[in-house]
Protein backbone atom coordinates (compact mmCIF):
# COMPACT_ATOMS: atom_id res chain seq x y z
CA UNK A 1 0.00 0.00 0.00
CA UNK A 2 1.28 3.47 -0.77
CA UNK A 3 1.56 6.36 1.67
CA UNK A 4 -1.79 7.81 0.60
CA UNK A 5 -3.60 4.54 1.20
CA UNK A 6 -3.87 3.40 -2.42
CA UNK A 7 -2.86 -0.03 -3.66
CA UNK A 8 -0.12 -0.18 -6.32
CA UNK A 9 -2.63 -1.26 -8.94
CA UNK A 10 -4.85 1.69 -8.04
CA UNK A 11 -1.88 4.04 -8.28
CA UNK A 12 -1.12 2.66 -11.71
CA UNK A 13 -4.69 3.25 -12.77
CA UNK A 14 -4.55 6.86 -11.55
CA UNK A 15 -1.22 7.53 -13.19
CA UNK A 16 -2.42 6.02 -16.44
CA UNK A 17 -5.58 8.01 -16.41
CA UNK A 18 -3.87 11.32 -15.60
CA UNK A 19 -1.44 10.65 -18.42
CA UNK A 20 -4.34 10.02 -20.75
CA UNK A 21 -5.95 13.19 -19.51
CA UNK A 22 -2.83 15.21 -20.35
CA UNK A 23 -2.92 13.83 -23.85
CA UNK A 24 -6.65 14.07 -24.36
CA UNK A 25 -7.40 17.51 -23.01
CA UNK A 26 -5.00 19.94 -24.69
CA UNK A 27 -6.49 21.38 -27.85
CA UNK A 28 -4.66 23.64 -30.22
CA UNK A 29 -6.53 26.87 -30.91
CA UNK A 30 -7.46 27.56 -34.49
CA UNK A 31 -5.02 29.51 -36.64
CA UNK A 32 -7.56 32.30 -37.11
CA UNK A 33 -7.90 32.72 -33.39
CA UNK A 34 -4.14 32.81 -32.92
CA UNK A 35 -3.69 35.25 -35.79
CA UNK A 36 -6.25 37.70 -34.45
CA UNK A 37 -5.62 37.30 -30.75
CA UNK A 38 -1.83 37.58 -30.51
CA UNK A 39 -1.57 41.14 -31.99
CA UNK A 40 -4.45 42.19 -29.77
CA UNK A 41 -2.70 40.78 -26.74
CA UNK A 42 0.51 42.65 -27.43
CA UNK A 43 -1.38 45.90 -28.09
CA UNK A 44 -3.38 45.46 -24.88
CA UNK A 45 -0.25 44.77 -22.86
CA UNK A 46 1.45 47.86 -24.34
CA UNK A 47 -1.46 50.15 -23.58
CA UNK A 48 -1.84 48.66 -20.10
CA UNK A 49 1.84 49.31 -19.41
CA UNK A 50 1.55 52.91 -20.64
CA UNK A 51 -1.60 53.41 -18.59
CA UNK A 52 0.10 52.02 -15.49
CA UNK A 53 3.06 54.35 -15.98
CA UNK A 54 0.77 57.33 -16.47
CA UNK A 55 -1.20 56.41 -13.39
CA UNK A 56 1.97 56.05 -11.36
CA UNK A 57 3.33 59.41 -12.50
CA UNK A 58 -0.04 61.05 -11.90
CA UNK A 59 -0.03 59.60 -8.40
CA UNK A 60 3.40 61.04 -7.66
CA UNK A 61 2.33 64.40 -9.12
CA UNK A 62 -0.78 64.25 -6.99
CA UNK A 63 1.36 63.61 -3.94
CA UNK A 64 3.54 66.59 -4.79
CA UNK A 65 0.68 68.97 -5.35
CA UNK A 66 -1.25 67.42 -2.50
CA UNK A 67 0.57 69.34 0.21
CA UNK A 68 -0.51 72.88 -0.70
CA UNK A 69 -3.98 71.65 -1.40
CA UNK A 70 -4.20 70.09 2.02
CA UNK A 71 -2.77 73.26 3.62
CA UNK A 72 -5.39 75.32 1.85
CA UNK A 73 -8.03 72.93 3.04
CA UNK A 74 -6.71 73.30 6.58
CA UNK A 75 -6.94 77.10 6.37
CA UNK A 76 -10.47 76.86 5.05
CA UNK A 77 -11.39 74.47 7.82
CA UNK A 78 -9.97 76.79 10.49
CA UNK A 79 -11.76 79.79 8.94
CA UNK A 80 -15.02 77.89 8.99
CA UNK A 81 -14.51 76.93 12.62
CA UNK A 82 -13.83 80.57 13.52
CA UNK A 83 -16.88 81.75 11.60
CA UNK A 84 -19.06 79.27 13.43
CA UNK A 85 -18.37 80.89 16.85
CA UNK A 86 -20.05 84.28 16.17
CA UNK A 87 -22.82 82.52 14.34
CA UNK A 88 -23.42 80.33 17.36
CA UNK A 89 -23.41 83.36 19.66
CA UNK A 90 -25.85 85.18 17.39
CA UNK A 91 -28.03 82.10 17.36
CA UNK A 92 -28.02 81.99 21.15
CA UNK A 93 -28.93 85.67 21.28
CA UNK A 94 -31.83 85.13 18.90
CA UNK A 95 -32.95 82.28 21.11
CA UNK A 96 -33.10 84.67 24.05
CA UNK A 97 -29.93 83.74 25.86
CA UNK A 98 -27.99 86.60 27.43
CA UNK A 99 -24.65 86.59 25.71
CA UNK A 100 -21.55 87.47 27.80
CA UNK A 101 -20.53 91.11 27.69
CA UNK A 102 -17.21 90.65 25.84
CA UNK A 103 -19.01 88.84 23.07
CA UNK A 104 -21.67 91.54 22.95
CA UNK A 105 -18.97 94.22 22.87
CA UNK A 106 -17.34 92.44 19.96
CA UNK A 107 -20.62 92.49 18.07
CA UNK A 108 -21.15 96.16 18.99
CA UNK A 109 -17.72 97.02 17.65
CA UNK A 110 -18.68 95.84 14.19
CA UNK A 111 -22.05 97.58 14.40
CA UNK A 112 -24.23 94.57 15.12
CA UNK A 113 -26.68 94.77 17.99
CA UNK A 114 -27.69 91.42 19.29
CA UNK A 115 -31.38 90.97 19.98
CA UNK A 116 -32.91 89.94 23.30
CA UNK A 117 -30.07 91.42 25.32
CA UNK A 118 -30.42 93.66 28.40
CA UNK A 119 -29.64 97.27 27.45
CA UNK A 120 -27.98 100.22 29.20
CA UNK A 121 -25.91 100.06 32.36
CA UNK A 122 -27.60 96.85 33.52
CA UNK A 123 -26.39 95.45 30.26
CA UNK A 124 -22.86 95.92 31.45
CA UNK A 125 -23.27 93.72 34.47
CA UNK A 126 -25.34 91.14 32.70
CA UNK A 127 -22.44 89.00 31.80
CA UNK A 128 -21.03 88.91 35.30
CA UNK A 129 -21.98 86.10 37.58
CA UNK A 130 -24.94 86.81 39.86
CA UNK A 131 -23.61 87.15 43.39
CA UNK A 132 -20.93 89.66 42.48
CA UNK A 133 -23.23 91.84 40.48
CA UNK A 134 -24.98 93.42 43.46
CA UNK A 135 -22.10 93.48 45.91
CA UNK A 136 -19.30 94.71 43.71
CA UNK A 137 -20.44 98.29 44.00
CA UNK A 138 -18.77 101.33 42.57
CA UNK A 139 -15.22 100.08 42.61
CA UNK A 140 -15.88 97.38 40.09
CA UNK A 141 -17.98 99.76 38.04
CA UNK A 142 -15.09 102.15 37.98
CA UNK A 143 -12.67 99.47 37.02
CA UNK A 144 -14.91 98.39 34.20
CA UNK A 145 -15.21 101.97 33.06
CA UNK A 146 -11.46 102.27 33.10
CA UNK A 147 -10.99 99.05 31.25
CA UNK A 148 -13.76 99.84 28.83
CA UNK A 149 -13.39 100.69 25.24
CA UNK A 150 -13.86 104.47 25.65
CA UNK A 151 -11.47 104.86 28.60
CA UNK A 152 -11.99 108.55 28.86
CA UNK A 153 -10.99 110.89 31.65
CA UNK A 154 -14.61 111.20 32.68
CA UNK A 155 -14.85 107.50 33.19
CA UNK A 156 -11.68 107.57 35.18
CA UNK A 157 -12.99 110.35 37.39
CA UNK A 158 -16.21 108.50 37.86
CA UNK A 159 -14.31 105.44 38.93
CA UNK A 160 -12.27 107.45 41.40
CA UNK A 161 -15.39 109.04 42.86
CA UNK A 162 -16.97 105.64 43.27
CA UNK A 163 -13.85 104.42 44.95
CA UNK A 164 -13.85 107.29 47.40
CA UNK A 165 -17.51 106.72 48.12
CA UNK A 166 -16.80 103.13 48.81
CA UNK A 167 -14.07 104.00 51.25
CA UNK A 168 -16.37 106.39 53.14
CA UNK A 169 -18.96 103.69 53.39
CA UNK A 170 -16.49 101.33 54.84
CA UNK A 171 -15.51 103.79 57.55
CA UNK A 172 -19.10 104.39 58.53
CA UNK A 173 -19.68 100.71 58.53
CA UNK A 174 -16.84 100.16 60.91
CA UNK A 175 -18.05 102.83 63.17
CA UNK A 176 -21.52 101.45 63.25
CA UNK A 177 -20.21 98.08 64.16
CA UNK A 178 -17.99 99.53 66.79
CA UNK A 179 -20.86 101.06 68.63
CA UNK A 180 -22.89 97.95 68.29
CA UNK A 181 -25.50 99.44 65.99
CA UNK A 182 -24.71 97.19 63.11
CA UNK A 183 -25.45 93.77 64.36
CA UNK A 184 -24.09 91.76 61.50
CA UNK A 185 -22.84 89.13 63.86
CA UNK A 186 -25.28 87.80 66.37
CA UNK A 187 -24.39 88.38 69.98
CA UNK A 188 -22.07 85.76 71.34
CA UNK A 189 -20.85 84.73 67.84
CA UNK A 190 -17.64 86.53 67.28
CA UNK A 191 -16.15 86.22 63.81
CA UNK A 192 -12.79 85.50 65.25
CA UNK A 193 -12.40 82.94 67.96
CA UNK A 194 -11.81 84.25 71.45
CA UNK A 195 -8.23 85.20 72.04
CA UNK A 196 -7.52 85.56 68.29
CA UNK A 197 -7.87 89.20 67.80
CA UNK A 198 -7.08 90.63 64.37
CA UNK A 199 -5.02 93.37 65.92
CA UNK A 200 -2.25 92.52 68.25
CA UNK A 201 -2.92 93.12 71.93
CA UNK A 202 -2.60 96.77 72.83
CA UNK A 203 -3.28 97.89 69.26
CA UNK A 204 -6.95 98.04 69.25
CA UNK A 205 -8.61 100.55 66.92
CA UNK A 206 -10.36 101.92 69.88
CA UNK A 207 -7.47 101.83 72.18
CA UNK A 208 -8.01 103.80 75.32
CA UNK A 209 -6.86 107.33 74.85
CA UNK A 210 -6.43 107.01 71.06
CA UNK A 211 -9.29 108.60 69.38
CA UNK A 212 -9.46 108.58 65.55
CA UNK A 213 -10.47 112.14 65.30
CA UNK A 214 -7.97 114.48 66.69
CA UNK A 215 -9.01 116.36 69.72
CA UNK A 216 -11.26 119.24 68.83
CA UNK A 217 -12.05 117.94 65.35
CA UNK A 218 -15.29 116.23 65.73
CA UNK A 219 -16.94 114.95 62.53
CA UNK A 220 -20.39 115.25 63.90
CA UNK A 221 -21.94 118.63 64.33
CA UNK A 222 -21.88 120.17 67.75
CA UNK A 223 -24.38 118.61 70.04
CA UNK A 224 -24.51 115.40 67.95
CA UNK A 225 -21.52 113.65 69.18
CA UNK A 226 -20.87 110.20 67.81
CA UNK A 227 -19.31 109.21 71.04
CA UNK A 228 -21.61 107.16 73.16
CA UNK A 229 -23.07 108.62 76.26
CA UNK A 230 -21.02 108.28 79.38
CA UNK A 231 -20.93 104.72 80.55
CA UNK A 232 -21.18 103.28 76.99
CA UNK A 233 -17.76 102.76 75.66
CA UNK A 234 -17.33 102.21 71.84
CA UNK A 235 -15.95 98.80 72.23
CA UNK A 236 -17.44 96.52 74.77
CA UNK A 237 -14.98 95.28 77.33
CA UNK A 238 -13.04 92.41 75.97
CA UNK A 239 -14.26 93.07 72.36
CA UNK A 240 -11.34 94.52 70.63
CA UNK A 241 -11.65 94.81 66.91
CA UNK B 1 11.54 26.75 -20.22
CA UNK B 2 14.44 27.94 -18.08
CA UNK B 3 13.87 30.56 -15.46
CA UNK B 4 16.06 33.09 -17.20
CA UNK B 5 14.35 32.57 -20.53
CA UNK B 6 10.97 32.88 -18.93
CA UNK B 7 12.07 36.11 -17.21
CA UNK B 8 13.10 37.62 -20.55
CA UNK B 9 9.88 36.46 -22.17
CA UNK B 10 7.81 37.97 -19.38
CA UNK B 11 9.64 41.29 -19.52
CA UNK B 12 9.17 41.46 -23.29
CA UNK B 13 5.50 40.55 -22.97
CA UNK B 14 5.05 43.32 -20.42
CA UNK B 15 6.44 45.77 -22.97
CA UNK B 16 3.94 44.47 -25.53
CA UNK B 17 6.37 42.53 -27.70
CA UNK B 18 4.37 40.49 -30.21
CA UNK B 19 6.88 37.64 -30.43
CA UNK B 20 6.83 37.20 -26.69
CA UNK B 21 3.08 36.99 -26.80
CA UNK B 22 3.27 34.42 -29.54
CA UNK B 23 5.55 32.34 -27.33
CA UNK B 24 3.29 32.62 -24.30
CA UNK B 25 0.16 31.90 -26.32
CA UNK B 26 1.59 28.87 -28.09
CA UNK B 27 2.83 27.50 -24.77
CA UNK B 28 -0.29 27.96 -22.69
CA UNK B 29 -3.26 28.32 -25.03
CA UNK B 30 -3.59 24.55 -25.87
CA UNK B 31 -3.77 23.47 -22.24
CA UNK B 32 -6.03 26.33 -21.26
CA UNK B 33 -8.31 25.69 -24.21
CA UNK B 34 -8.30 21.95 -23.36
CA UNK B 35 -9.21 22.78 -19.80
CA UNK B 36 -12.04 25.04 -20.96
CA UNK B 37 -13.37 22.46 -23.41
CA UNK B 38 -13.17 19.64 -20.89
CA UNK B 39 -14.92 21.83 -18.32
CA UNK B 40 -17.80 22.37 -20.70
CA UNK B 41 -17.27 26.08 -21.30
CA UNK B 42 -20.16 27.50 -23.37
CA UNK B 43 -17.82 28.94 -25.99
CA UNK B 44 -14.27 27.77 -25.25
CA UNK B 45 -12.57 29.90 -27.90
CA UNK B 46 -14.35 33.00 -26.65
CA UNK B 47 -13.45 32.27 -23.01
CA UNK B 48 -9.86 31.60 -24.08
CA UNK B 49 -9.73 35.02 -25.73
CA UNK B 50 -11.18 36.71 -22.65
CA UNK B 51 -8.69 34.91 -20.44
CA UNK B 52 -5.66 35.94 -22.45
CA UNK B 53 -6.90 39.50 -22.81
CA UNK B 54 -7.09 39.75 -19.05
CA UNK B 55 -3.60 38.27 -18.84
CA UNK B 56 -2.41 41.01 -21.22
CA UNK B 57 -4.17 43.73 -19.20
CA UNK B 58 -2.72 42.64 -15.86
CA UNK B 59 0.65 41.21 -16.84
CA UNK B 60 2.46 44.39 -15.76
CA UNK B 61 1.48 43.54 -12.17
CA UNK B 62 2.70 39.95 -12.31
CA UNK B 63 5.99 39.01 -10.69
CA UNK B 64 7.09 35.42 -10.23
CA UNK B 65 8.39 32.22 -11.76
CA UNK B 66 6.94 30.25 -14.67
CA UNK B 67 4.94 27.91 -12.43
CA UNK B 68 3.33 30.90 -10.77
CA UNK B 69 2.53 32.42 -14.15
CA UNK B 70 0.95 29.19 -15.33
CA UNK B 71 -1.12 28.92 -12.14
CA UNK B 72 -2.17 32.56 -12.51
CA UNK B 73 -3.31 32.02 -16.11
CA UNK B 74 -5.29 28.94 -15.11
CA UNK B 75 -6.86 30.80 -12.21
CA UNK B 76 -7.98 33.56 -14.59
CA UNK B 77 -9.30 30.92 -17.00
CA UNK B 78 -11.26 29.29 -14.19
CA UNK B 79 -12.80 32.63 -13.20
CA UNK B 80 -13.69 33.49 -16.80
CA UNK B 81 -15.20 30.02 -17.14
CA UNK B 82 -17.45 30.66 -14.14
CA UNK B 83 -18.48 34.01 -15.64
CA UNK B 84 -19.26 32.38 -18.97
CA UNK B 85 -21.28 29.69 -17.27
CA UNK B 86 -23.26 32.30 -15.38
CA UNK B 87 -23.88 34.19 -18.58
CA UNK B 88 -25.04 31.14 -20.47
CA UNK B 89 -26.99 29.78 -17.49
CA UNK B 90 -26.32 26.34 -16.27
CA UNK B 91 -26.40 23.61 -18.86
CA UNK B 92 -25.29 19.97 -18.78
CA UNK B 93 -21.68 19.37 -19.55
CA UNK B 94 -21.38 18.87 -23.23
CA UNK B 95 -17.96 18.22 -24.57
CA UNK B 96 -17.30 19.64 -27.98
CA UNK B 97 -18.58 17.56 -30.84
CA UNK B 98 -15.46 18.35 -32.84
CA UNK B 99 -12.61 16.24 -31.61
CA UNK B 100 -9.95 18.67 -30.43
CA UNK B 101 -6.61 18.64 -32.13
CA UNK B 102 -4.15 17.15 -29.70
CA UNK B 103 -1.81 19.66 -28.18
CA UNK B 104 1.92 19.68 -28.49
CA UNK B 105 2.53 19.01 -24.82
CA UNK B 106 1.41 15.40 -24.82
CA UNK B 107 4.49 13.26 -24.35
CA UNK B 108 4.91 9.66 -25.42
CA UNK B 109 3.73 8.23 -22.10
CA UNK B 110 0.59 10.33 -22.20
CA UNK B 111 -0.08 9.40 -25.80
CA UNK B 112 0.37 5.74 -24.96
CA UNK B 113 -1.99 6.03 -22.00
CA UNK B 114 -4.57 7.76 -24.11
CA UNK B 115 -4.22 5.11 -26.80
CA UNK B 116 -4.87 2.41 -24.23
CA UNK B 117 -7.85 4.08 -22.56
CA UNK B 118 -9.34 5.80 -25.56
CA UNK B 119 -10.28 9.42 -25.97
CA UNK B 120 -14.00 8.76 -25.92
CA UNK B 121 -13.82 6.99 -22.59
CA UNK B 122 -11.79 9.80 -21.06
CA UNK B 123 -14.30 12.36 -22.28
CA UNK B 124 -17.21 10.33 -20.93
CA UNK B 125 -15.53 9.86 -17.57
CA UNK B 126 -14.88 13.59 -17.31
CA UNK B 127 -18.45 14.43 -18.22
CA UNK B 128 -19.75 12.29 -15.35
CA UNK B 129 -17.75 14.15 -12.71
CA UNK B 130 -19.19 17.00 -10.70
CA UNK B 131 -18.10 20.50 -11.71
CA UNK B 132 -15.84 20.85 -8.69
CA UNK B 133 -14.24 17.42 -9.13
CA UNK B 134 -13.62 18.06 -12.82
CA UNK B 135 -12.14 21.49 -12.17
CA UNK B 136 -9.82 20.13 -9.49
CA UNK B 137 -8.65 17.16 -11.60
CA UNK B 138 -8.09 19.27 -14.70
CA UNK B 139 -6.26 22.02 -12.87
CA UNK B 140 -4.13 19.48 -11.02
CA UNK B 141 -3.22 17.21 -13.97
CA UNK B 142 -3.62 19.39 -17.02
CA UNK B 143 -2.68 22.73 -15.47
CA UNK B 144 0.11 21.11 -13.40
CA UNK B 145 -0.95 23.18 -10.45
CA UNK B 146 -0.21 22.41 -6.81
CA UNK B 147 -2.98 21.67 -4.33
CA UNK B 148 -2.50 25.14 -2.81
CA UNK B 149 -2.74 26.89 -6.18
CA UNK B 150 -5.83 24.91 -7.12
CA UNK B 151 -7.36 25.78 -3.75
CA UNK B 152 -6.76 29.48 -4.44
CA UNK B 153 -8.17 29.22 -7.96
CA UNK B 154 -11.37 27.45 -6.97
CA UNK B 155 -11.75 29.32 -3.70
CA UNK B 156 -11.60 26.29 -1.41
CA UNK B 157 -9.34 25.05 1.35
CA UNK B 158 -6.49 22.68 0.40
CA UNK B 159 -8.13 19.91 2.44
CA UNK B 160 -11.33 20.26 0.45
CA UNK B 161 -9.34 20.18 -2.80
CA UNK B 162 -7.60 16.95 -1.74
CA UNK B 163 -10.97 15.44 -0.94
CA UNK B 164 -12.40 16.47 -4.32
CA UNK B 165 -9.37 15.04 -6.08
CA UNK B 166 -9.67 11.72 -4.24
CA UNK B 167 -13.37 11.41 -4.98
CA UNK B 168 -12.88 12.49 -8.58
CA UNK B 169 -10.23 9.84 -9.18
CA UNK B 170 -12.40 7.22 -7.54
CA UNK B 171 -15.25 8.17 -9.86
CA UNK B 172 -12.95 7.98 -12.88
CA UNK B 173 -11.85 4.52 -11.91
CA UNK B 174 -15.41 3.33 -12.06
CA UNK B 175 -15.36 4.25 -15.75
CA UNK B 176 -12.17 2.37 -16.34
CA UNK B 177 -12.61 -1.34 -15.78
CA UNK B 178 -9.48 -2.81 -14.35
CA UNK B 179 -9.06 -5.42 -17.03
CA UNK B 180 -8.97 -2.68 -19.67
CA UNK B 181 -6.64 -0.42 -17.80
CA UNK B 182 -4.16 -2.93 -16.54
CA UNK B 183 -4.20 -4.97 -19.64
Amino acid sequence: MSSNGAFPNEMNDVALFTDALRAAVPARPTRELTATLVPRLSATARSAAIEAETRASRRTQGLRSGRPRSRRALVVRVALAVAVIPLALAGLAFAGVTVPTPARDAFDSVGITLPNQPSGESNRGAGAPGPHRSTQGGASEGTRATNGKGSSTAAHEHARAQHEKARGKALGHERGRAIGLNGSTPPGQAKTPPGQSKAPPGRSDSAPGQSRTPPGQSKSPPGQSETPPPGQSQAPPGHSK
Amino acid sequence: MSGERFGRLLAAAKEGDERAWEGIFSELAPVVLGYLRASGAPDPDDVLGETFLQVARDIHRFEGPEEGFRAWVFTLAHHRLIDARRRAARRPVELSADPPEPGERADDAAEAALARIGLERVQRALADLSDDQRAVLLLRFVGDMSIEDVAKAVGKRPGAVKQLQRRGLAALKRHLPREEVTR
